[in-house]
Order: structure tokens, then sequence, then C-alpha cells
């Protein structure tokens, strides 16, 4: 008797797990519209199951039929259309499918019968993504806020982790992290307002920095990791913003200055050029090349009265030689996208490979994130060709992106969900830099999971592992430790 | 009289009293406090309903759910989203409290106290309404306070009945799992606990004390998990306070006051006293110190927020006429409720007829704009209700969302006016965001979903009095908000949209108040007085005779009557005369022209 019970529970279960025997009876020669908008997308073969839902309003019973490789399985959906993909099944799935496609079928059932919508499909990619995705929740607004913290998501499942929050450091402003190559034992980060400075964590150590000083303009701002993780380079800001009357932009965050600076960890100084501190220009967004002696970065010609002009500053995309033995720069900085009058580079980012540089372009200033126009370019670095990434452009804004361990996966900020708050999106990186069609970071529930989702995704950066920082060490320390002060070493040649 | 006398003499009518004291006196409590919590402190109870949103929505029960304290706000989250219902706030707090004091009394029944020493239990709810009248401390720390003397008095009814081991393991388990459902109010539950079995001579009671280093032990796992800031906020009511802010010390008297009310009910039960007069003489004697107790903590409340929450639920209701009927803003000298006094009058469409009835300082007294208190919720929430109403829809939007997100729960009001700002700016994809979030909700799902013809639909959002006439006062270009102050965006909307007749008068306010002839010559040249305003207001025609004093025929021309040029006159002479008499010139003019323009340019206030 014992053991016919289990049986029937384990069938029972089985059952439940595979949405029941579906026999499609015919089909509807319609397309479903689905949400997210998944349909050929190309995916990682280490992602989560993209739980989508049926968007069109249509309701009653549905099941989804997924095929990839040898196997199939079926998923009944919820009264909402939502379907859960069940983990194991999906990881089978996408292991069967590396380098080829999955099938997705979503079948109604219409007076008795299942019907099924035309099928469509997911690329699995050969290459993996990394496993980690960390970034920022803050709500996308102007001046004030409540609660935000740093988080890390596993990307391989829905679990979520906050590597850092405000509710234990005076609910504060923290911003700009980063990793160097994506290492997650070492990390920066700011916190602003109270308890202030600079966080650096390098395994299980801590320090807090303090990095204004007098002779730069603010402290130490947007980072990026030399490769041999012994520089930083960061921009000086004086940074401001004023929202509009009427605008779809509702805001405009500019510079009123600023340097781009490097960082010593070993030393505790900065250092810089004067080709990185001119009076004359605005530089800012600096990143290392792969290899380590290149810096890029985007400068404007200065621009004074602001706001009033702040339509007048258009940065380029410059670069200038390093050399991390002796701390120097080039004597001359290049200029290898000209914005003009017209357009504005930021975020210059180089894939790891070296062959690929993605930034953001848009009309002018520097804080693309409020730029209904910014999109993303790519750009060819032996060439110097540049090209917009099409299928990974929208209509909407798409802003801060960072590369894969792989030079395969970009993953980008983007507004397109509702205008407002911004989402991640992966795309596919393929070995001639084109971009494919993108998809969004998966959640259980998506729809309803976004719908409510009041918070903005800010700065994706994909990490290799899992930032085990403890959240209490991170903020006893800015709490409580008065923080080393950093010095200026002067200008480098 | 003596028959009842007699029958309370009688041991069997006093035992069947004694049986029903401690609901009796439980059902009084309710109704007194009830009376005393609708009467001084309703408008707490609706601005408790505007600080959270309650989403019936798996996302959220399991958001709220798995933080410290998960249940205890859930259970609080669901039963303030009620609170906009008149007396149910204050209804449901009574019956809170009434029903924690009657529970611990529960907790105490095995040690067969005198009945009359019931109103002992009521020490720590008296306590704990002081705490939860501070706006600032959650209403979680009440639903917790309930439900960990629920813990208590449910593990008391059967914990008697276990031997040691099991008593001592059962306490410890229920003892973190309160503190992780209901925060650190749960320290109440071992504390009782322990006092209880040692007062009670329970075998090894001393093992009890376990129950107390498991409290610890998980505060301090908690709090190297990251998941309490500090050792004391994980031990006390801070935990339920506004995080910027320091609750006071005595909002953790309701707690320290569990254990010491069962050590004093235990003492005094020893004295056995038979006498029906010395028992209620001693009950009366509690009574008289819990009155004087509540009156005492009741002299620390902060009068002026609760003003404040007053004026705020004004606005949301619309009730301009209560805001101008209470004293208590018509007569401060604080600019911020000023600003509400002006937001009414300007509804009531009477701002340029009766300003100067009222008082006013400077401009501030139409906009509060002091800059270190820009990030209170408190002014953003009335700035984006100023802004709204005056058409500043940009400005109005910016403050409704740093409101909304700077509250730990969410505000309904600004959430339905960013469903609004951006219907009108035409960003579609996010007003159904938020009208999506509000139809999830008990209290605002049918206008939300009222709202929805607006989606996508210009033509509908034109024809609508309000969204039409908002999107009408958009000024074309891409102006920024504020940059050179309020005045000068009244000013773009007045010339993009003359019928606005809010941001119109507001604007003539402005113009007023600045008491510059220059910026009333710059007033007049902007606009024509006479198309802008039909008949123009006395105060604007008393402003025109003061720029052109000497060309009064070009005032007649501007709308100035020939009342008003004559009054002028008259003005002009008393004053002189006043000056003549080396009278003080404020008291002088003040009774006849206090509600005048001119009055208020020489003396900058009325």
């Amino acid at each position: 008797m014992r053991k016919i019970i289990i049986l029937l529970s384990v069938l029972l279960l089985i059952c439940s797990c595979s949405g029941g025997n579906v026999r499609v009876s015919g089909s509807l020669n319609e397309d479903a519209t689905i949400y997210p908008e998944y349909k050929d997308v190309t995916i990682p073969p280490n992602i989560a199951p993209l739980d989508f839902c049926v968007a069109d309003g249509a309701s009653g019973k549905f099941s989804l039929l997924i095929e990839g490789g040898d196997l199939r399985m079926a998923v009944r959906g919820d009264g909402g259309g939502n379907f859960e993909i069940p983990e194991k099944r999906w990881r089978n799935v996408l292991s069967a499918s590396r380098g080829k496609d999955i099938s997705f079928t979503i079948c109604r059932y219409d007076d008795g019968k299942w019907m099924s919508y035309d099928p469509f499909v997911m690329h699995v990619a050969e290459e993996e993504i990394d496993p980690y995705l960390a970034y920022r929740l803050i709500p996308p607004g102007y001046g004030l806020w409540r609660k935000m913290g740093i988080y890390q998501r596993n990307l391989e499942t829905y679990a979520e982790s906050p590597i850092v929050e405000n509710e234990l450091t005076d609910n504060n402003c923290m911003n700009c992290h980063s990793f160097p190559n994506r290492n997650p034992s070492k990390m920066v980060l700011h916190m602003r307002a109270k308890n202030a400075g600079t966080l650096l964590m390098d395994g299980n150590s801590l320090e807090k920095l303090n990095t204004k000083t007098p002779e730069t303009i603010s402290a130490l701002v947007y980072p990026y990791w030399h490769p041999s993780e012994r520089f930083i380079a960061f921009s000086n800001n004086s940074t401001a913003q004023s929202f509009f009357m009427n605008h779809p932009n509702r805001i405009e965050v500019f510079d009123s200055n600023s340097d781009v600076v490097v960082y010593d960890v070993e030393r505790h100084e900065i250092f810089s050029s004067p080709l990185l501190k001119s009076k004359d220009s605005f530089e800012t967004f600096p990143a290392f090349s792969p290899d380590g002696k290149s810096l890029y970065f985007c400068s404007s010609a200065a621009v004074d009265s602001m706001p009033a002009r702040y339509k007048e500053a258009h940065y380029s995309l410059c670069r200038i030689d390093f050399d991390p033995e002796s701390r120097s720069f080039g004597s001359k900085a290049d200029t290898l996208y000209s914005a003009g009058d017209s357009l504005s580079v930021s975020f210059p980012r180089v894939s790891p490979d070296g062959r690929f540089l993605v930034f953001t372009r848009h009309h002018f200033g520097n804080f693309s994130i409020w730029h209904k126009d910014a999109d993303l370019w790519g750009m060819e670095l032996r060439s110097g060709q540049a090209h917009p990434l099409e299928e990974a452009n929208s209509n909407d804004v798409e802003s801060y992106h960072s590369w894969s361990s792989n030079s395969r996966w970009l993953v980008f900020s983007s507004r397109r969900g509702d205008g407002l708050y911004t989402r991640p999106y992966f795309s596919y990186m393929d070995s001639s830099g084109k971009a494919h069609k993108p998809f969004l970071l998966p959640q259980r529930r998506p729809k309803e999971y976004y719908d409510e989702q009041m918070f903005s995704y800010n700065i994706p950066e994909l990490v290799a592992g899992k930032v085990k920082a403890g959240k209490h060490a991170i903020s006893s320390l800015m709490r409580k430790d008065p923080g080393t002060d950093v010095v200026f070493s002067g200008d480098a040649q | 009289m003596s028959c009842s006398v007699e029958m309370l003499n009688n041991p069997e009518s006093m035992s069947r009293i004694e049986k029903f004291l401690p609901g009796l006196f439980s059902v009084a409590f309710f109704l007194v406090l009830l009376i005393f919590l609708q009467t001084s402190r309703e408008f707490l109870f609706y601005a408790r309903e505007q600080q959270q949103l309650f989403i019936y929505s798996w996302h959220f029960f399991q958001d709220r759910y798995f933080e410290i304290g998960g249940f205890a706000s859930l259970f609080s989250l669901f039963l303030v989203q009620f609170f906009s219902v008149p007396c149910f706030g204050s209804a449901v707090t009574a019956a809170l409290c009434s029903l924690s004091a009657f529970l611990l009394w529960r907790a105490l029944r095995k040690n067969e106290p005198s009945a009359w020493l019931f109103p002992l239990c009521l020490f720590p709810a008296i306590f704990h309404i002081h705490a939860v009248n501070d706006f600032y401390l959650d209403y979680s720390c009440l639903t917790g306070f309930l439900l960990a003397i629920a813990f208590l008095s449910a593990y008391q009814s059967f914990a008697y009945r276990l031997g040691s081991p099991a008593r001592i393991i059962s306490c410890v388990i229920a003892t973190v799992a309160s503190y992780l459902l209901l925060g650190p109010v749960s320290v109440i539950f071992p504390l009782g606990v322990v006092v209880l079995d040692f007062i009670g001579k329970r075998p090894k009671a001393y093992l009890q004390l376990f129950s107390l280093l498991g409290l610890v032990v998980t505060a301090i796992v908690l709090l190297k998990l990251g998941k309490i800031e500090t050792f004391f906020k994980g031990l006390s009511c801070d935990f339920y306070y506004e995080p910027l802010l320091n609750g006071r010390i005595v909002y953790n008297a309701s707690v320290i006051c569990v254990p010491v009310v069962i050590m004093v009910v235990f003492l005094l039960r020893r004295l056995s006293v038979k006498s029906l007069s010395v028992n209620v003489i001693a009950s009366c004697a509690v009574v008289l110190v819990l009155c004087v107790t509540a009156v005492t903590l009741s002299k620390h409340e902060n009068k002026d927020i609760y003003k404040a929450l007053r004026l705020q639920h004004d606005v949301i209701t619309s009730d301009w006429d209560d805001i101008l009927d209470f004293r208590g803003a018509t007569d401060s000298r604080n600019y911020f409720f000023m600003n509400f006094v002006n937001l009414a009058l300007s509804h009531e469409n009477l701002l340029l007829e009766n300003l100067f009835r009222y008082r006013q300082g400077s401009s501030s007294s139409l906009l509060y704009d002091a800059a270190g208190e820009a990030f209170n919720p408190q002014i953003t929430i009335l700035r984006a209700n100023v802004y709204y109403w005056l058409g500043c829809v940009g400005s109005a939007q910016n403050q409704a969302f740093d409101s909304f997100v700077s509250s730990k729960h969410g505000n309904p009001s600004m959430l339905q006016m960013l469903v609004k700002t951006n219907l009108i700016f035409g960003s579609y994809d996010v007003a159904e965001k938020y009208i999506k979030i509000l139809e999830k909700t008990w209290a605002y799902r049918r206008w939300a979903s009222s709202q929805r013809r607006f989606l996508h639909d210009d033509a509908a959002i034109d024809s609508d009095p309000e969204l039409g006439g908002k999107r009408r006062d958009l000024p074309d270009g891409d102006a920024f908000a504020l940059i050179d102050g309020i005045y000068s965006n009244l000013l773009r909307i007045v010339e993009k949209n003359p019928g606005n007749a809010a941001a119109r008068d507001y604007a003539a306010a402005c113009m007023l108040m600045s008491r510059s002839k220059d910026a009333i010559i710059d007033f007049l040249g902007r606009f024509q007085v006479k198309d802008l305003f039909g008949v123009v207001p006395a105060l604007v025609q008393q402003a025109v005779v003061v720029a052109y004093e000497n060309d009064l025929e070009y005032c007649r021309s501007l709308g100035v009557s020939d009342k008003t040029v004559g009054e002028y006159k008259e003005f002009k002479n008393r004053y002189k005369e006043a000056r003549m008499r080396n009278q003080d010139l404020r008291s002088a003019l003040k009774s006849r022209y206090r509600d005048t323009f001119w009055y208020y340019y020489i003396f900058g206030d009325n």
C-alpha cells in the first residue's frame, strides 16, 4: 500500500511538472505575443530558464512545448499565461542544444483541443556567459531615495543577494562598483553623503579611502581597473543636474569640470597627465585596454555657463598610451572617434580580446542614461571603423555596458521597457563584432516582477563568480573607519 | 443599593464579577482609547495610510515576509491600508492595545492574580500607544507588540504541561521564530517567559535564560549577516523607527514594562485582600496612575507634526474649507503652514481677493523653499501638490517621485500624481506601470482602472478638464524647471496658457510679495492685466497704483478703479499724518489697511 501511494505521488508529480499530456490538434496560424520578447534571441548555454508569459490578453489554459536537441519538455501555464520552466530540465535542454536552436511552441486549449501558435526559436550559443551580474538597484529619480544597494545575481539561477545595502549605512548613496577583469574578489565602490568614501576590496581585506585631494576637483568618480589590478583609472567630476519643465529626457546631468586620474592601489597615490587634466577640456569615462598599455577616455572642449550651454558639450573618444611600469602616459592623445558638434561618446569599453570597443553614442553631454537618443556603437579597433549595434539598440535609451570574459556577451542597460526603469539586456557579440538580438534578464513570473519593480538596474557588470564580502564588514568599515587619505603625486609624463 | 452591596459581598457573586472584570476593563479601555484616538489622533491614521501601499501580489508578499519582522510588517500593512476609512484606524489601534492587555492578563492567569489588578496590564499598552502616536514609528511595532504578547499567552497556555527540556527547547525555538517574524519587539516573549518561570518557581527555571541567550545570539548572527544595522537597533524599538532619525528611548518602555507588570502582579497577589472596597480602591489607584502616566506622556508629543498631517489630509480630500477654518494654520507664522493656507485660497479662487487677510511673510508663504529641508518628505509632498495645482507638471512629477521613493512603503497619493503627470507628458508605458500597481491595491484600484481610458489616447487627455488643462500648460522648448525660481516658471505657464487661473494668481501673488516696483512694472509689461484678469483684482490695482502713482490716468487705463485711486490717496494721507504725529506707523495703519498691498509693501508682513 505504502509503495502504491509513493508511486502514485511520483506519477502525479511528473504529470504536474511536465504540463500533462498535450496532444496538439491543430494550428491557430498566428503568432503569440510574449513577454519578455524572447523570440529569436541568442542565449548562453548556462543561463537560467527564460520564463515568459503570453501577453496578448488571451485567456484560458496554455501549455508550452520546448524542444532542444533530442529532448522535449512540456510546461503547463498558470491562469495568467505564465510558464515556469523547471530549472533542471531546462539545463538539460540547454546543454543538448549548444550551438543549435531551441524551439518553443505555445498551445492554447480551445473547445476541448490543444491548438498551437506558430513556434519560435531561441539560438543557443556555444560560449557561456560569466555566471554573475552585479548591479545597483536605485529608484530612477532626481534627488531623494530611501533604499538602494549593490546586488549580485546568479545568471544560472534566479538567486539574487546583496553585496551591500544602504540600510546599514544611514541610507546613503552608493555607486560605481567595478571589478578588475570580472574578478569577484576585488572590487571598488563609492559611498556619498553620510559615511562617504571609496571602498577597496581585495579578498577579505577591506580598505576605506578618502579620495578628495586639494589638487583634484572632486573625489574619485567613474572607475576602470588596470588589468594588472594595481591601478584604477578614475574620473574627477563636478556634476550637477537640472530637470526640464517639459522634455522626454526629464532631466539633464552635466559636468562643469572633469579630469581623468589614475590611482595606485599599492602607494595610495593618484597621478595624472596634463593631457588628462586640461583646463580647456572635460575628460571623463576612462577605460584601460586589455593589455594595459592604452587608456581610453572621453573628452570635450570645456563649456562654461552650465547648465545654460549644456548642449554644447560634445565628448569625443580618445586614447593615450600608458606605461604601468613607469606610471607614465604618452605625450599625445589620439582622437579615435570625433564627436564634432553634433555627437557625444560615453562609456568606452574594450572587449577582453582587444578587438572591439563598444561605446554609447548620443547627441551631447555625457550622462547618456537620461538621453532617449543614446545608442550602443561598436568599433573595430584595428580599422577604427565604428558602426551602430543595430540589433541591440531600440528607440529608447541604451547606455552602460560591460563585456563577458570571453568577449562574446555584452550586457547593457536599456529603458526600452517602459521608458523610465532601466533593465539589463544581454546581447551575443559574434566574431565580426555584430550584436545579436538581446534578451532581458530572466525572472520568475517576469511580467509581474518587472511591472512591480520600482528600481532601475544601474551599472550592470558581469562577474566571473560570487562576491563574498560581507555586508556587515563593509558597512562597519564605512561607518566607523576614518579612512586613508589618498595623495596626489603629480602629473606623470 | 444595599442589595447590590450585599451581592458584591457574596463570595460567589464576587467570583463571577471577577471572572468578567478583565473583559470589562478591556472593553472600557478600548472605548476610552477609541474616543481619545478618534478625537485627538484621527489624522495620524490617515497619514499612516498614506505612508504605504499594500499590493495584492505574490512578489509583494514575498519581499515583505522575508524581512526581519516580516510577519508583523505584513499584518501592519494589511491593517493600515484600511485606515482611510474614518474611525477605522482609531478602532483597530484601540482594539490591538486592549487585546494586548487582555492577552497579557491571560499569560498571567496561571499565577491566579486578583482580577482587580487587571489595570496593571494596561501599562505596557499605554506606553506603546504613546510610541505609535509618533508618526515616524512604523505601525508594525504595534502589531509586533500584540503578536509577541499573543506568543507569550499561547506559550503559557501549554508550556506548564511540558517537561523542562521540552519547555525550554520550545521556548528557545519560539524566541528565534518570534524574532524573525515580529522583529525586536518580540523580546517581550522570552523576557516574559523567564520572569514567569522564575516567579512561578518552575523546575529548572534558570534554564529559560537560554531563550534570552538564543535571542542575543540571533541578533548577533543577523548583525554579522548584515541584516540589522546595530546591536542596539536589533534589540530595541529603534528598529521600527525612521532610519535617519532617532526614536526616543521611552518608546522601549512598553517592552520593559511587561516583565515589570508581571512581577508587580505577582507581588501584589501575595497580599491576599478579601475586602471588596480595598480591591476597588487598589484598582482605582492603578487606573489613576495610568491616567496620570497617559497625560504626562501625551505632553511630549509634537503638535506641529500632527497639524501638518491634518493639513495634508485636507489636501488629499480637497477639504479647503477646513484648512481656512483651521486656526492652527491660519494664525501660524510658519511658512510651511502658510503654504497650505494659500493653496486652499487658490483652490477656492480667493487667493488674490483674500491674500493679505491671512498672515503672509515673504514669498516663502506661497512656496516654502528652505534648502536645508529640501529632502523632507512632508515638504516634498506639499510642493508636489502646489506645483501640480499650478501646472508646473515637471516639478510636480519630480517632487512626487521623490516623495514616493523616500517613503518606506510608498505613498498612494503621490503614485496617483505620477500616473497623472506621466499621462500629461504622454509617457503612457510608465503611467500604465503605476496604474497596474494601484490596481492591485484595495483603496485605489477603481481610480486606477478609471485612468486606463487615457492610455495612448491623446484626444481623451486633451478633452479631460484636469489632464488636458495641465497639458496645455506645458511650455514649449526645453527650459529647465525652477532654475530661476518658481516665479519665472509661473510666468512661462501663464504666457502659454493664460486660462490657468491658479498659475496666474500665484504669479500675481509672487509679484506682490516681491515688494518690488520693478517686478510690478515687469508683470504689467508682460501681461495686459485687464485681459488677463477680466476685472483686475483689488490687490493688483493697488500694486499698479504704487508702480505708477504719478500717472493715475495710466493706472486707470490698466483697469484701476476710481475707488482704488481714492483709497490710495487716503492711505497716503493717513500715512503722512501718522508720521507727522510720530505715531507707530504699523499700529496706526494696521486696523484699516492690514489687508492691503500698500501695508504689506511698506512693512513686509501683515
